[in-house]
């Protein structure tokens, strides 16, 4: 295509902005080449440019222009940052020592107004109690702080909606009595329904017992008044829920029935508390001593260092960022000392997987690339409130006068993982699966195009349905286990189209294997992917050829052909051997299990999964077990 | 890399810190960097006065705008999109009393003359780069005066790199459109 001036004027501009594209470059040159007119017009527009910038350096600020923008800095509303309270009822101005507020909306009121008024003005509230804030006593802090902060500390007080304290009515929230948690340390029984532990660090605490008991009665009793704020303003308002202290230095709150974690998260920070944040290194091999981890929201396990490679202590700061591939990520700034170790820990530890545990689960992986003393970006799979509860988790807090921590005994929330103990040798489960539910068969598909290969009218084989119900394609695996140390990836992964359709119709391979997709049809297919994790594709394969690719992260991948629609087939990337696809009679083996307990997985390419968070299978040593799984 | 991390320090003080600190951490930032806002500013406004206003209220919008930084983002992206905005709308203002005033009077036609004299060809290529619009004249000041990066552009223009390159085809075939004098309309933003 002939390039005309007029665009090679344009690109000519481009390549000053150092913007221009490869095959523009191309015909930018050819055109130069012929057009004399145009290479004269080149320095002419690098001048006008230069001129621009010439143009530009050489006007400098006015001197007083500081002057005159501290001048307005004054008139700025920011920096008069007052919150206005206003009579809900009256709507007359109303000052914070006199405020009551509706003991179920916390809506602002005049306390006679709200008598005269009968009920809380709010629309859509009925309730008829008040209750107006009254200010803590401080229990002595053990260090002298910046007057700022107590500054801080007050207008929290005051200004913090969920700090009104009952006092002209009795708390609105029920109360039922529940059993004592057991004390920190101790194994958690079952007696405890749920539980949040507040822990004061020790060095904060008074040592005289009297007095140490005084503080701690203070702070029960302000976390009881945050827990029944906390539960009465959500749609947690049935639950129950006790709060002790102990002579420990431990604040235990019992809540019936437990929470999950993210309304955890909430009512941590809430409470003005700080998760417990530690770091391990991942163990590469099974030798020696090591911790074993649950992931965040998973049953994945970790296998980790016992030593701590970072603490809460080490943390001055936590905040939202990005990561470099922007997606969502919290940033923790470190401490000048804990910086520093962490430095020195790190530098030996290059190339080495650190898991991030936020509350005893592992909330991050990330490989150290650099060993970096000041700043640890942490990038994980996180939503949008998951960022936000752990950067109130994990930020110090100065809401309460003690320096406190939580520690989530939660059963069901948090959980010892299974300590792999392969020493009895390891045992194997096998099973069928069968399709119960009434489904309806696919129909036969009328073939478009290349009958001769295709034939006249296709077979559909995304459900193949013995006649005893048994169900054949259906991969069934362990979820959660993590890749084991020792596992023999080696062989040879193909799948081929043969008479328009994929075989196997479902191949498994371990990640980062090759995999082979043939065409042994005398036509063209054309193979696209379907899948999140790794690199999508789509090509043409000519007949007679095939195509590699290698998969490393574990999914299920979805094959199609782009010229026979009807075609289907998966790939199943493993992260570790334990899976396994079920054969025309629906059966199915998973040999070598290590003793433990697993969920057992069953996904059909239609169906979904069967169970979804999957059965629960022991695996005892040396033994078989047997699972049936319906559809 | 110093001067960073001093932005970024300057810049965690007046996120956070007391009416004092603020007022100090936004004195630094001005010192540090109002030759080079004043500069775009005036070369964008095309008037140093209109310039000096535009800088006052760049540095104000910054200083009102502090709750909206977040730690670890870039400064120059971002100082320089609040300028950008503020002389764009001085500009826009201008731009609507001017209407106002000149609405009886006819538009003068603009005639190109072909000339082949190198100077007369530079004097031509700066009448059309400032025949551009506005927010196209502000996106090639912020990529060839100020040497931004595509990354950074794309950060103080809140779009992704790739839209930053399309907006700067654009803007180079408007201006290769000016040039030729058969510029129609106003050209796509991307």
């Amino acid at each position: 295509m002939e390039t005309s001036c007029q665009e090679a004027t344009a690109l000519l501009l481009e390549r000053t902005l150092s913007v221009l594209e490869d095959d523009a470059r191309v015909r930018l040159d050819e055109h130069l080449r012929i057009c004399e007119a145009c290479r004269e017009r080149a320095p002419a527009i690098d001048g006008a440019l230069e001129d621009w910038k010439s143009a530009a350096t050489e006007k400098p600020a006015p001197a007083d222009s500081w002057e005159r923008i501290r001048a307005h800095l004054g008139d700025d509303p920011a920096s008069q940052v007052r919150v206005v309270l206003v009579c809900t009822w009256c709507k007359g101005g109303l000052e914070r020592n006199e405020a009551a507020y509706c003991a179920t909306c916390l809506a602002p009121c005049h306390a006679d107004c709200f008598a005269t008024h009968g009920r809380c003005p709010a629309p859509g509230c009925e309730e008829t109690r008040v209750v107006q804030p009254r200010t803590l006593a401080r229990p002595r802090p053990a260090q002298p702080r910046p007057p700022r902060r107590v500054g801080w500390f007050v207008a929290a007080l005051v200004l913090g909606t969920g700090v009104a304290v009952a006092a002209l009515a009795p708390p609105p929230h029920p109360r039922r009595e529940l059993p004592v948690p057991s004390p920190l340390g101790k194994t958690n029984g079952a007696s405890v329904p749920a539980c949040l532990r507040v822990s004061p660090s020790s060095i904060h605490l008074p040592e005289e017992p009297s007095e140490r008991s005084f503080v701690m009665e203070k702070l029960r009793r302000a976390v009881e008044d945050r827990v029944t704020n906390f539960l009465s303003e959500t749609r947690y308002r049935d639950h129950a829920f006790s709060v002790f202290a102990d002579s420990d230095g431990t604040i235990a709150v019992a809540i019936d029935p437990p929470l999950d974690e993210s309304p955890l998260d909430r009512l941590r920070d809430d409470l003005g508390v700080r998760g417990d944040l530690r770091c391990h290194f991942v163990k590469e091999d099974a030798s020696g001593p090591g911790i074993d981890r649950f992931e965040r929201g998973t049953d994945k396990v970790f296998h980790l260092q016992p030593e701590t490679a970072l603490a809460n202590e080490d943390v001055e700061r936590a905040y939202e960022t990005m990561s470099s591939s922007g997606t969502r990520a919290i940033g923790l700034k470190l401490t000048a000392e804990g910086g520093a170790r962490f430095h020195e820990t790190t530098r030996g530890n290059l190339g080495r997987k650190l898991a991030i545990l936020i509350d005893g689960q592992v909330v991050s992986t990330p490989v150290i690339r650099s060993a970096n003393g000041e700043e640890l970006v942490i990038e994980g799979r996180f939503t949008e409130e998951d960022v936000h509860a752990l950067v109130g988790a994990l930020s110090p807090k100065d809401r309460y006068p003690l320096w406190v921590w939580v520690q989530r005994e939660t059963p069901g929330v948090f959980r010892e993982a299974p300590v792999s103990n392969t020493d009895a040798g390891p045992g194997s489960l096998s099973g069928r699966v069968f399709l119960k539910a009434h489904v309806e068969r696919p129909a036969p598909v009328a073939v478009a195009k290349d009958h001769e290969v295709c034939g006249a009218v296709y077979r559909d084989e995304s459900l193949v349905v013995a006649e005893d119900g048994a169900l054949a394609n259906v991969v069934v695996y362990l979820r959660g286990v993590p890749t084991p140390t020792t596992w023999d990836r080696r062989g040879t992964y193909r799948i081929d189209q043969k008479e328009c359709r994929f075989t196997p119709r479902i191949l498994l391979v371990p990640e980062g294997e090759k995999v082979t997709i043939g065409n042994s049809d005398p036509i063209c297919h054309d193979v696209k992917s379907n899948c999140v994790a790794n690199p999508i594709f789509n090509e043409l394969v000519s007949a007679g050829r095939a195509l590699t690719r290698t998969f490393a992260k574990a999914e299920f991948v979805r094959l199609g052909c782009a010229v026979h629609p009807f075609m289907g087939g998966t790939i199943v990337v493993m992260e570790h051997p334990w899976y396994a696809v079920t054969s025309a009679s629906g059966a199915f083996t998973l040999p070598d299990i290590p003793p433990g307990t697993y969920q057992v997985m069953a996904w059909h390419e239609t169906l979904g999964k069967a169970v979804k968070r999957g059965t629960t299978v022991t695996i005892t040593p040396g033994a078989r077990a047997s699972l049936d799984i319906a559809f | 890399m110093a001067e960073r991390a001093s932005d970024d320090r300057a810049l965690a003080a007046l996120a956070h810190g007391t009416r004092e600190d603020r007022e100090r951490a936004l004195e630094t930032l001005h010192e540090r960097h109002k030759d080079e806002v004043h500069g775009f500013l005036a070369r964008l406004l095309r008037d140093p006065s209109l310039a000096d206003d535009a800088l006052q209220e760049t540095f104000l919008q910054l200083y009102r705008s502090f709750d909206r930084f977040e730690p670890g983002q870039p400064f120059r992206p971002w100082i320089f999109k609040i300028a950008r905005n503020a002389a764009l709308k001085t500009l826009r203002t201008r731009k609507k009393e001017e209407n106002l005033a000149t609405k009886a009077r006819p538009k003068s036609g603009r005639n190109v003359v072909e000339t082949t004299a190198t100077n007369e060809s530079r004097e031509r290529a700066r009448e059309a780069l400032e025949a551009l619009p506005d927010e196209t004249r502000a996106l090639l000041l912020q990529r060839h005066v100020l040497d931004m990066k595509l990354e950074d552009l794309a950060e103080s223009f809140a779009v992704t790199e790739r839209t930053i390159r399309n907006r700067l085809h654009a803007a180079a075939e408007a201006f290769a459109a000016t040039f030729f004098g058969t510029r129609t309309g106003e050209p796509r933003g991307d």
